[in-house]
């Protein structure tokens, strides 16, 4: 079972994403932050500890690549998967999710069909680009 | 140019000192008359050659000039067309997803009218998203910017299923059976998964879209040192005057247009360039009102260098 948490700015694509948990049965909590104001803080007093982070990229204060930093600089969560959820899909733009050091991203539109497949293959430690 | 006669004065007698002296003079005049045209012909060779090269330097500029608002004019369009598909991928995330989530009827039960509708949203959403997608392949392919991932060993046959999974709710309204005929191992080759997925959804999704009765079958074989694959469907067929649009960029055949075919035209060139990015081949065989085939052929050595994992 999978809990996870996603930090977005935009609220159609949180429901979206509310939507497709709703239809993934190994989704068993889902955490969203509606901005990455105080994103450290808010992280580590969060319960129960997410197992995967989705980070939309274009954010403020804090973009994705900012928020993975944070997440990276805490031992605790060297076992949570961080994937980034974007629109930002251009050769160039994935090639530096893949250097910043994103364990996989998946593209917006999600494709609502094979989301749970996609979070279940990255749970088992396949490295995910679904860039659709 | 003049040229110059030397006197020949060593075998000279010494009693024809005058006459050679005067012969001397005349010699000098005229030598100095030579070296004053040589040093005009020089400096008029020399404004020739300084004229010659301020062309040429005004045509290395204005070519240097023209490279660089060609690479400025790249750039803009690479960043116009990376921030349109973001600025367009993010409505088209609700548009497209709370449509199907609505049409799956988890909300509530829907009326067919209801359940049409909103059907028909989710398509339009689907065919804008598949829009932006090929606009983007097209521009990659244009610039040769586009680049394949590579992976060492890909399995055609896990494609074809994903394929066909995917393109299978498109027969669910229709009395059309779709049938594999696949072995049951095929070598595996390199190339790249993401594409090659692409080319068999392009040709199936056409396959799907415009046979209303029938099969349509895909076979795969192994075939000196090539794997081919074959897409059969009883469709309606291609009429020969539409043959070349087939893989013309923006081009819809009339045939598949009469069809109410709505694709972007893109589809089928882009497969082509991906298959031949693949160093492999695509070309169609098809009959009006009895169905086409589409065949992919894919070298298994096609000496493509897999990239280093990610």
């Amino acid at each position: 079972m999978t809990h996870i948490l996603y930090v977005e700015d935009d609220p159609f694509s949180r429901d979206v994403v509310r939507m497709a948990q709703r239809m993934s049965p190994d989704i068993s909590g889902l955490t969203v932050f509606d901005d990455s104001r105080d994103f450290e803080h808010k992280l580590l007093e969060l319960q129960p500890q997410p197992d995967l982070i989705l980070l939309d990229i274009h954010m403020k204060p804090y973009s994705g690549f900012e928020m993975l930093k944070m997440i990276r600089s805490h031992a605790e969560f060297d076992r949570t998967y961080v994937v980034a959820l974007t629109a930002s899909v251009m050769n160039e733009e994935v090639r530096m999710l893949q250097e910043a050091g994103f364990q996989g991203g998946i593209s917006k539109p999600l494709h609502l069909e094979i989301f749970p497949e996609l979070i279940q293959r990255i749970m088992n430690g396949e490295r995910i680009w679904h860039v659709w | 140019m003049d040229t110059v006669n030397l006197p020949i004065t060593e075998s000279q007698p010494v009693l024809s000192t005058v006459d050679s002296s005067a012969a001397y003079e005349t010699t000098i005049a005229q030598l100095k008359k030579t070296i004053a045209q040589l040093e005009q012909q020089h400096d008029d060779d020399m404004v020739e050659l300084q004229a010659i090269n301020d062309e040429f330097e005004r045509a290395y500029d204005e070519a240097e000039q023209a490279r660089k608002d060609v690479e400025r004019a790249n750039n803009v369009k690479s960043a116009f067309l990376a921030s349109m598909s973001h600025e367009l991928r993010t409505p088209l995330n609700a548009i497209i997803n709370f449509s199907k989530f609505l049409k799956k009827g988890i909300p509530g039960p829907l009326t067919e009218e209801q359940d049409q509708l909103i059907g028909n949203i989710a398509d339009s959403g689907q065919h804008l998203l598949n829009l932006i997608n090929d606009v983007l392949d097209m521009s990659k392919i244009e610039s040769g910017s586009l680049k394949l991932y590579i992976e060492p060993e890909i399995d055609l046959r896990e494609i074809i299923e994903t394929a066909t999974r995917y393109t299978g709710t498109l027969l669910s309204d229709k009395d059309v059976v779709l049938q594999k005929e696949l072995p049951e191992t095929l070598p595996k080759l390199m190339g790249d998964r993401k594409r090659l997925l692409q080319v068999m959804l392009n040709i199936l999704s056409n396959a799907c879209k415009f046979t209303e009765h029938g099969h349509i079958k895909i076979s795969a074989r192994e075939e000196k040192n090539n794997i081919v694959i074959a897409i059969t469907d009883t469709g309606p067929g291609i009429a020969a005057d539409d043959f070349k649009d087939v893989f013309t960029a923006f081009k819809q055949t009339s045939s598949g247009l009469r069809q109410g075919g709505s694709g972007t035209g893109l589809g089928m060139p882009i497969s082509q360039k991906l298959v031949e990015a693949h160093k492999g081949r695509i070309w169609f065989e098809s009959q009006l009102a009895a169905g086409t085939t589409f065949y992919v052929e894919l070298p298994l050595q096609s000496g493509l260098q897999p990239e280093r994992s990610a």
